[in-house]
């Protein structure tokens, strides 16, 4: 749907002599991700409202979508897999950092960030099927990648005595991006088998 | 007017296409293919 949408779009562009046609895939590609990226942030948002999330709803987006533009990880064969992944995973994080949120001491923290970084060191960035990255990218994206875990361990570290509630979210987001891309990693190695 | 519209909204799905093709996943939603136009004109660059 996301696809015949964008097609539309595109096409009614064409129509009007503001597009040429040898173009129109590009167009296409770039509505799409528009499209579902709205859909996305919507569906979180919402997932978010209606259990009174809203800041860590905010906090989950844009820790997962800002990390993985360069590091990658799991996707599922359709958006609407995808999109359902996305809110189950958003779920999972929130229930998890509510469950943690007693017991969390600064050592367990930084377990859990450890485990973040160790999959960033190994893995990423990690090459979509439908996406090729050039040997440069690749390399760039690993340097990006190292640089924002940086970044989230400064963050989390210093939120922890700030605001512990957020520097959990960050962190049970973290552990997620590097699960998701674990299971990346394994569906690999079975399609390799 | 339409016509100036019509090129924002253009120019708006160029410059996403062009920005998700310089990522390895782009908003953390699933990845369309990339279209071959697109790997060329960024190989280009």
């Amino acid at each position: 749907m996301i696809h015949k949408f964008a097609t539309m779009i595109a096409d009614s562009l064409h129509k009007n002599e503001v597009i040429e046609v040898e173009q129109k895939d590009i167009y296409v590609y770039g509505y799409e991700v528009i499209l579902s990226s709205i859909l996305n942030l919507s569906l979180v948002l919402v997932s978010g409202i209606l259990l009174h999330q809203i800041p860590n709803a905010i906090i989950f987006y844009l820790v997962f979508v800002i990390t993985r533009l360069y590091s990658g990880g799991y996707h599922a064969n359709s958006y609407l897999k995808c999109n359902v992944i996305f809110v189950i995973v958003f779920l999972i994080t929130i229930a998890i950092s509510n469950l943690l949120y007693q017991d969390m001491s600064f050592v367990y923290l930084l377990v859990f960030l450890s485990i973040y970084i160790g999959s960033i060191l190994e893995y990423a960035p990690i090459e979509n099927a439908n996406k090729k990255l050039t040997d440069e990218d690749k390399l760039k994206f690993r340097k990006i990648s190292i640089g924002i875990s940086g970044c989230w361990t400064l963050i989390v570290c210093i939120l922890y005595f700030l605001v512990r509630e957020y520097a959990l979210t960050i962190t049970i987001t973290l552990v997620m991006i590097a699960i998701l891309m674990i299971i990346e990693i394994n569906n690999r190695k079975e399609i390799a088998i | 007017m339409k016509k100036t519209i019509l090129k924002a909204v253009a120019k708006l799905g160029y410059n996403m296409a062009l920005e998700a093709a310089g990522t390895a996943s782009m908003y953390g939603t699933y990845q369309p293919v990339e279209p071959k136009a697109l790997q060329q004109l960024r190989n280009k660059k």
